[in-house]
């Protein structure tokens, strides 16, 4: 019997192993995102500086560089490989198939991030100790280096969307994947985000300058920067909806929150009210208002954000052929990569698990809520808590909090086994596996709200 | 996982790879492992050691020239943090592409750790920056609990990292550790492997490795006037004394460690660390640090050296503990991908070449020079070529990435 290359499984309760990676990559997006648009403001104001012979721009774009020093190079470039820790532990196949797929490009990306790291370092620490014009090249090759770190990284998560086509999976050849049909809308609206981010993260810093024709001069050029950013992303935003896989798009038309739509528009509303008062009356913004205005950023702009990107994904983590539960759903024969579908439909899923215990692998009426426990931890937990209560999309909501076995078993027989529900993955569990694993949720639904009342029973108790 | 024979658990470390293959021979991922992790735990001893000397100065800090140097160490401890974590992304997509199973399965094992690793190290990082805004000449005593904060969680992450790589490489125990009496544990809660001996090694190997760094800097600043030769020369002495004791300890301590190794006597690398070691050693014993005067840039490049040497130790201890399993990384799968393996090493050699030539010339001169640094013929052209390179990077990105784009969408 063939065994299926799962490993052991994180399981975090009520937020599920989703919402950590969630956490995470939110703060390294607004991070990275911020550092790269400051980047090109660098060198924009300082270009401006050069020619327009005003030094005190300098000054501000050394503070901004000592503030983004912590704000983006230590959360930003700690969380960055911190997306890789959080993605190997709850998903370990997910950033396996995509390292393994794109290695090379990652490599190709640090060699630009070292470039950037060393670039801000001197960036902030020579100003007024070199020479301008060495200096004004320096911020251009960081705020370049930077770029590329985003053009980079792009096509590696627009291919977790999809490749765009067939022909990725027949060649298997890093640039159809790369150049998928996702990567330039996605480029572009990620850029057009970057100015934004980094106009209104500046802004907190603009709050510090104490004169006013110079707090107002800059002001303006952020805002302006801004508005661009903020103009540009709407029809960015179409195209990019355009490029997405049908699953994807029936996930937005039917999954998502029903205030989506409004939850945008009421951050874009908010954000261009903020620019125009930033460009109108810069001379009243305090700092904490500069700063509730990123915290809003990240909060209602980019969380949001993240978890529609992640929902619109399902039910794969990586390039349509990883599924989120880490089950190979389709042949790559580009890469000699094979279904692992049909190995599942034939002997289950613990059996073909090398971390499951052999004393699971039977399922007996004796193991059988431990055996579902466990298949739910390995087929659903990447997407849904376990417990009725977890914030997760939780399992046992999902059944309408049934205590009922045989409600939760014609889901598990029919569309799950399948696969018939395009944002959902084919789980064919074996006939016990999926008697367990409906004995175990519409247990989670009885009585404690906690998975501790479904935990672990020890041998000697079985 | 499920059978303790040799045989069966080696077919599972295989199936456990990643189907998809790599994109070129293993041997050049595992080259590339070694070597930017031998940079990276460079800057690694840079940051404990340095953090460690730059507390040890602030406690001192009435002398004045203990004072100055806690306060360049200080800074020197941040800009090390920042390239630890850069280099170190290297060395962690490397491990991830020919030891996957390894990695995978051990970080997994111990997950919470894992995620504690990152937000400690960011608390770390942050602590160490207010720390490096406030170690000001007059600072007072409570701003210590910053570094003393920071140093324990540097501390913490070195603890992690140590134990991920002691159970990455006990494949056997995973299962046991996993589901202790049939009973997955899924909170990732625990961790199950330690080894003195090699943990402490790394601490040592941060003193020796920040005495050798100020041997460098002593000699670097020599040109500068407002680095009086006393404080150089006592920067060269503290880092004449934590070299040789930090190598005397590393000595030790990598005896204990090998010792510990299956089949040592018959690793090579092992020896060749211990001869090292002993050679440094000896070295630095029968010199005063006057006489170290000028050598610093071949004592640094030494310990980079030596950095590598101890890289393909570990890599030959990890190799004495999968090969048997029948783990063998050079057995990978190999789906060869010219176009992305050009665009690494074009741009490493490019980009990495040109760009950061400018940079670090540009910043070693500026670091030299009293007032301001005016670029010469010499580093004005690098810029120009590492601007240019950048640029030429983005057209072909775009125009490889616009042809293939129509050709497979339009």
């Amino acid at each position: 019997m063939e065994i299926l290359g799962m490993y052991p499984t994180w399981y975090v309760p009520y937020i599920g192993s989703g919402w950590v990676m969630g956490i995470t990559g939110t703060i390294h997006i607004l991070a990275s995102h911020t550092s790269i648009g400051a980047a090109f403001l660098f060198a924009l104001l300082e270009t401006k500086a050069y020619r327009e012979g005003k030094p005190w721009l300098l000054d501000y774009i050394r503070r901004y560089g000592i503030f983004l020093l912590i704000f983006s190079y230590i959360w930003g470039s700690v969380t960055g490989p911190g997306i890789w820790y959080s993605t190997t532990v709850a998903s370990p196949r997910g950033i396996s198939g995509l390292i393994h797929n794109f290695v090379w490009v990652w490599a190709t990306e640090w060699v630009f991030f070292v470039t950037e790291v060393i670039g801000v370092y001197a960036l902030v620490y020579t100003i007024g100790k070199i020479d301008a014009k060495t200096h004004l090249k320096l911020t251009w090759l960081f705020a370049i280096a930077s770029l590329e770190t985003l053009l980079l990284i792009i096509g590696i998560l627009s291919f977790m969307m999809w490749p765009g086509g067939d022909r990725w999976y027949r060649t298997g050849s890093v640039l159809d994947g790369f150049y998928n049909l996702n990567i330039f809308a996605q480029m572009s609206m990620r850029a057009a985000f970057m100015c934004v981010a980094a106009a209104i993260v500046g802004s907190i810093v603009v709050a510090g300058v104490k004169d006013r024709a110079q707090r107002t001069e800059i002001a303006r050029f952020i805002a302006k920067m801004g508005g661009v950013g903020l103009v540009a992303l709407i029809p960015l935003f179409f195209w990019y909806v355009q490029t997405l896989p049908p699953n994807a798009k029936i996930i937005l038309a039917a999954r998502l929150p029903a205030y989506t739509p409004q939850l945008l528009i009421g951050i874009l509303a908010t954000t261009a009210f903020y620019l125009v008062w930033l460009a109108w009356k810069p001379t009243w913004l305090p700092g904490p208002v500069a700063a509730a205005m990123t915290a809003f950023l990240l909060l209602f702009g980019l969380w949001p954000e993240e978890r529609a990107r992640e929902s619109l994904r399902k039910p794969y983590v990586a390039g349509q052929y990883i599924y989120g539960n880490q089950v190979i759903s389709r042949d790559v024969p580009g890469k000699g990569v094979r279904s692992e579908i049909p190995a599942m439909r034939e002997h289950g899923l613990l059996a073909l698990h090398p971390f499951v215990p052999a004393d699971l692998k039977e399922i007996t009426p004796q193991n059988r809520l431990e055996a579902g426990r466990v298949i739910a931890a390995i087929a659903c937990s990447n997407c849904h808590s376990l417990e009725k209560t977890g914030l997760l999309r939780p399992l046992p909501a999902k059944f309408g909090g049934t205590t009922d076995p045989r409600v939760v078993r014609a889901f598990l027989d029919g569309p799950l086994y399948t696969g018939a529900i395009p944002y959902m993955p084919a789980i064919p569990l074996s006939e016990k596996e999926r008697d367990a694993l409906a004995y175990f949720i519409a247990h989670s639904s009885e009585g404690p709200a906690t998975l501790s009342a479904v935990k672990p029973k020890s041998p000697e108790i079985r | 996982m499920n059978s303790s024979s040799h045989a069966d658990l080696g077919s599972i470390l295989n199936l456990l790879r990643d189907p998809v293959g790599i994109p070129a021979p293993p041997v050049l991922f595992q080259w590339l492992m070694v070597f930017t992790w031998a940079i990276h735990i460079v800057f690694v001893n840079l940051v404990l050691g340095g953090a460690a000397l730059a507390i040890a100065g602030y406690l001192r800090r009435e002398d004045p020239l203990w004072g100055r140097l806690s306060r360049a160490m200080t800074q020197v401890t941040k800009v090390a943090l920042s390239l630890a974590i850069v280099v170190g992304v290297a060395p962690l997509l490397f491990t991830q592409v020919i030891y996957d199973p390894m990695w995978y399965a051990s970080n997994v094992l111990s997950a919470a750790w894992v995620m504690g690793f990152i937000y400690a190290l960011g608390l770390g990082y942050t602590c160490w920056f207010i720390f490096s805004f406030r170690n000001k000449e007059g600072a007072g005593a409570a701003e210590l609990l910053w570094a003393v904060a920071a140093i324990l969680l540097f501390a913490l992450n070195g603890f992690v990292m140590h134990v991920l790589s002691v159970q990455s490489i006990l494949p056997a125990k995973w299962l046991e550790w996993y589901a202790p009496q049939g009973v997955p544990d899924m909170s990732g809660l625990k961790v199950h492997a330690f080894s003195f001996p090699r943990f402490a090694f790394f601490f040592a190997a941060a003193a020796a490795g920040t005495g050798i760094f100020l041997l460098a800097y002593a000699d670097y600043f020599g040109p500068r006037r407002d680095f009086p030769a006393p404080y150089r020369e006592f920067c060269r002495r503290i880092g004449w004394q934590w070299a040789r004791w930090g190598f005397l300890a590393q000595s030790i301590l990598a005896v204990l460690w090998f010792a510990g190794v299956e089949r040592a006597v018959a690793r090579p690398f092992l020896w060749i660390t211990l001869l090292t070691l002993l050679a440094i050693l000896l070295l630095l014993w029968n010199r005063k640090p006057e006489s170290l005067v000028g050598k610093g840039y071949v004592a640094q490049s030494i310990f980079v050296f030596y950095a590598l040497i101890v890289g393909i130790a570990r890599e030959e201890i990890r190799l004495g503990a999968l090969l048997p399993l029948g783990y063998d990384p050079m057995t990978y799968k190999v789906n060869l991908d010219l176009s992305s393996t050009l665009l690494f090493f074009t741009t490493f050699l490019g980009v990495g070449g040109i760009g950061l030539a400018f940079l670090l010339a540009m910043l070693w001169q500026a670091g030299r020079t009293e007032g301001t640094y005016v670029a010469g013929k010499t580093v004005a052209r690098l810029s120009n070529y590492a601007l240019a390179i950048v640029l030429i990077w983005i057209a072909v990105f775009f125009g490889v990435g616009i042809t293939v784009w129509v050709r497979n969408f339009h």
